[in-house]
């Protein structure tokens, strides 16, 4: 477990003073002009749109935080072999990636609290309105999702080839996320059986995302979020983080460095 | 001399192929075939081989960062997926590259760290390792600001960290000045004394003849020949040797067999002759040397020879 | 160097959580998404753009963002005095469509009603709008009051009307339009004294330049029905 902590603590450190930071900032700049442009706008509910656009920020400024820290890392431990004076310690693979893991997630999960704090200070002292608990579990699911992302971003480097198809093949995959909870509707239409049935291993294989996207649904009267909805969520999240984590550390296991 | 049980590395019968290129009729590369190996502990041993002979992807395989297609590797009576047998392993790779924005400290805390130090223990290693590598004063900077020489000195720092048993370096005077170079190889005669087991893959002879005790010589994937370095120094291998000489001196020498050329300014160049066949030579001429230095080394000679390549050695014309 | 032992207890695991989040994905859409991927019809609009908009904004993930880009687009319709020419044909469309992409944001409902009922008289397609908003939000008081003004404006019955219009706006964020219409509606129940007091008010207060002009012009038809003249002072 202390190798674990030391890996996390070695690539948060890298990753902060790589100057991923400053992408919160840039993200926080950018959402507050277009959450007062939309307020002016839209002729009132000022709080609702900030909570709306805040959340919206949150999940792209901790996306692209994950983007580019994934290609800046893969440059370092691949293709300039930075790992190889790791792996040649006394440390296994797995408690390296699970470091990378939590290392990755603790950036991340600093940019995407920070933006929520902003936007809260916004909604109370800008919007004159109150953060309602549905914008708080809203936060909390985009960090179970950003969670899963950064699994999912590392599995990608310890199979990927090259930093540029690391980031494709991730970022595609977090578009089919969310996409994925359309698939049942497909399903339910007219379609080749060939076609349902490929639809159904990609709806079994890609992470689905919209189960932490709360965002649409922040102000819906109708959504129930007890205690079982977030033991289901919290449930998912691990078990597919488990998965994938456990695909990436098979591949890092079997990974041959030229 | 160290009996056959206290192996550091024990390689039998590997082999290494490389697939590449288009999977349906892809390109095989053997890097290594059929290479056997066993170094001793306490012991300095060379790998030398040519750019792409295999001296990589045996340290590789032995390292675990490549699978064998064939054969075993013994590491410390180990596997080397054993993290114990691993805590006891250093190792330098060529050109090492760190995170850009840790400092020379940090890094080696980190390695520290992963070695199991910790708090005031890892804090005065850091520091004894800082002393030793000469980047005390430097440790502080962030590595995006060294040096190539810098880097490799943390480098070495970090594979020193854990007090290892065992040092596996991959060229480990690149990038180091002739200050450098030097202080890496004191340690590296400092390290063999304190009884640590040295693995080196170099191309430099002078380094391997000061440091190791025997080498290795890889050439095209097969292991060609060990032999230790007092033997080779002794051998019957020829040098050129440069004699100077003063003017009238160098027409007593003309005609003789093994000259193979004379400057104006008295200098004799003596080929084929080992050392003291060279200086019995002159003396029977009664030649006053000012000087005798080897245009090569012996164990360039010796590596050239191994492998098959042309050596200055070679007879010419004997100068008239 | 494939450490197996250690990855011998993640590979059964690894199993039962993959079929673990099978499951649970299936599950989660139903609570996630209880709505249909299709809703309303297009209407007026381009069905491809309808179809397109609604598509991206579901299987993006961002249909509340894209509802709220999508509104702004709505306020440029209505905004676009080229539009009058056709009497705002495609605004209940908009509307809808607004809503069906963000179903809780309230200006949507109370602006869009309110256009549709007073500017350009289909009040049949505003009740529909506030039944479509109160449905999906039903605490959504502001609404209940703007629908019952609208049955009463339906009816004539201004009396009636006016204090659901009141007590819309003493409740705040209702749409400046809702003010014009209450001092209009004033009038039409002959509360001359008031809708003065109102378009006084919102002379004193607006920065639209529309609405002062608006409140200008009130006062003045005001003040001819009174004859009065602009510089006799009534306090708000």
């Amino acid at each position: 477990m202390k190798k674990i902590f030391h890996v996390t603590t070695f690539t948060l450190r890298e990753l902060i003073r790589s100057k991923m930071l400053y992408i919160w900032f840039l993200s926080a700049v950018v959402f507050c002009l277009l959450s007062y442009l939309l307020s002016i706008l839209s002729f009132g509910e000022v709080h609702k749109i900030f909570m709306d656009l805040g959340l919206v920020g949150m999940e792209w400024s901790g996306t692209l935080v994950l983007i580019l820290s994934l290609a800046v890392t893969y440059n370092t431990e691949f293709e300039q072999k930075a790992i190889y004076l790791q792996l040649a310690k006394p440390v296994t693979r797995g408690e390296y990636l699970l470091g990378r893991v939590f290392g990755f997630f603790a950036v991340i999960s600093l940019v995407v609290i920070g933006m929520g704090l902003l936007i809260a200070g916004l909604v109370i002292f800008v919007g004159g309105g109150q953060v309602t608990n549905l914008f708080i579990d809203s936060s909390v699911f985009i960090l179970i999702e950003m969670f899963v992302l950064t699994t999912i971003g590392l599995a990608f480097q310890m199979i990927g080839t090259s930093m540029v198809g690391v980031v494709l093949y991730f970022m595609f995959t977090v578009f089919l996320g969310h996409c994925i909870g359309q698939v049942e509707w497909l399903l339910n239409q007219n379609l080749a059986p060939a076609v349902k049935t490929m639809l159904r291993i990609v709806h079994f294989l890609l992470p689905n995302l919209e189960a932490f996207n709360l965002k649409d649904r922040i102000y819906d009267p109708n959504l129930i979020l007890g205690w079982v909805q977030w033991r289901e969520v919290l449930l998912y999240g691990f078990a597919y983080s488990f998965v994938v984590f456990v695909i990436g550390w098979i591949n890092l296991e079997k990974r041959e460095f030229m | 001399m160290t009996t056959p049980s206290n192996y550091a590395i024990q390689i039998k019968d590997l082999s290494k192929t490389y697939k590449t290129g288009f999977w349906l009729k892809p390109k095989v590369t053997n890097a290594l075939k059929n290479f056997t190996l066993d170094v001793y502990e306490k012991e300095a041993f060379g790998l030398l081989g040519l750019n792409g002979a295999g001296k990589t992807t045996a340290t590789k395989i032995i390292l675990g960062f490549l699978a064998p297609s064939s054969g075993s590797v013994s590491v410390l009576g180990g596997k080397i997926s054993n993290r114990e047998i691993r805590n006891q392993i250093g190792y330098l790779s060529e050109l090492p590259y760190f995170s850009r924005e840790h400092t020379g400290r940090e890094l080696l805390e980190y390695f520290g760290s992963l070695h199991g130090f910790s708090g005031k223990v890892l804090s005065q290693r850091v520091d004894e390792v800082l002393e030793l590598v000469r980047m005390s004063k430097p440790s502080k900077d962030r590595v995006s600001g060294y040096s190539k020489g810098m880097l490799q000195r943390i480098g070495i720092g970090q594979a020193l960290i854990g007090k290892p048993k065992l040092l596996i370096c991959d060229e480990p005077m690149s990038g180091l000045d002739p200050v450098g170079y030097k202080e890496m190889r004191d340690i590296f005669i400092d390290l063999k004394k304190m009884g640590t087991t040295l693995l080196l893959n170099t191309h430099i002879m002078d380094e391997v003849e000061r440091v190791c005790d025997r080498i290795g010589i890889l050439h095209d994937g097969h292991l060609k020949e060990v032999a230790s370095v007092p033997d080779i120094l002794q051998s019957s291998v020829n040098v050129d040797y440069w004699v100077d000489v003063d003017a009238h001196d160098a027409s007593k020498l003309s005609g003789v067999p093994f000259q193979k050329s004379v400057a104006e300014n008295g200098g004799v160049q003596i080929s084929g002759l080992v050392l003291p066949e060279t200086l019995t030579l002159l003396s029977q001429k009664q030649v006053k040397t000012k000087g005798v230095r080897p245009l090569s080394s012996v164990m360039e000679a010796y590596f050239l020879k191994s492998i098959g390549a042309r050596t200055s050695t070679e007879p010419t014309e004997v100068a008239k | 160097m494939a450490n197996v032992s250690s990855l011998k207890w993640a590979v059964p695991l690894t199993v039962i959580f993959f079929f673990t989040q099978i499951f649970l994905s299936s599950k989660l859409d139903h609570w996630v998404h209880p709505e249909p991927f299709e809703t309303s019809q297009a209407g007026q609009l381009d069905p491809k753009i309808v179809s397109s908009l609604r598509a991206t904004a579901f299987l993006s993930g961002y249909k509340v963002l894209i509802g709220h880009a999508f509104w702004i687009k709505v306020l440029q319709y209505y905004g676009d005095a080229d539009n009058r020419v056709d009497h705002f044909a495609k605004l209940y469309d908009y509307c809808r469509l607004a809503s069906d992409l963000n179903p809780q944001f309230l200006p949507v409902y109370t602006y869009g009603a309110a256009a549709l009922a007073y500017q350009v008289n289909r009040m049949d397609e505003a009740v529909k709008l506030l039944q479509k908003g109160i449905l999906a939000n039903p605490k959504a008081n502001n609404l209940k009051l703007m629908l019952a003004a609208m049955t009463y404006h339906n009816t004539a019955d201004y009396e009636k009307e006016i204090p659901f219009l009141e007590l819309q706006i003493a409740q705040g964020n209702a749409p400046t339009m809702l003010v014009n219409i209450l001092a209009n509606t004033y009038e039409k129940a002959g509360r001359v004294d008031d809708a003065i007091r109102l378009w006084s008010w919102i002379l004193k207060t607006t920065d639209s330049d529309v609405q002062k002009y608006e409140a200008t012009l009130g006062l003045k038809k005001l003040y001819a029905i009174k004859n009065t003249t602009p510089s006799e002072k009534v306090k708000p």
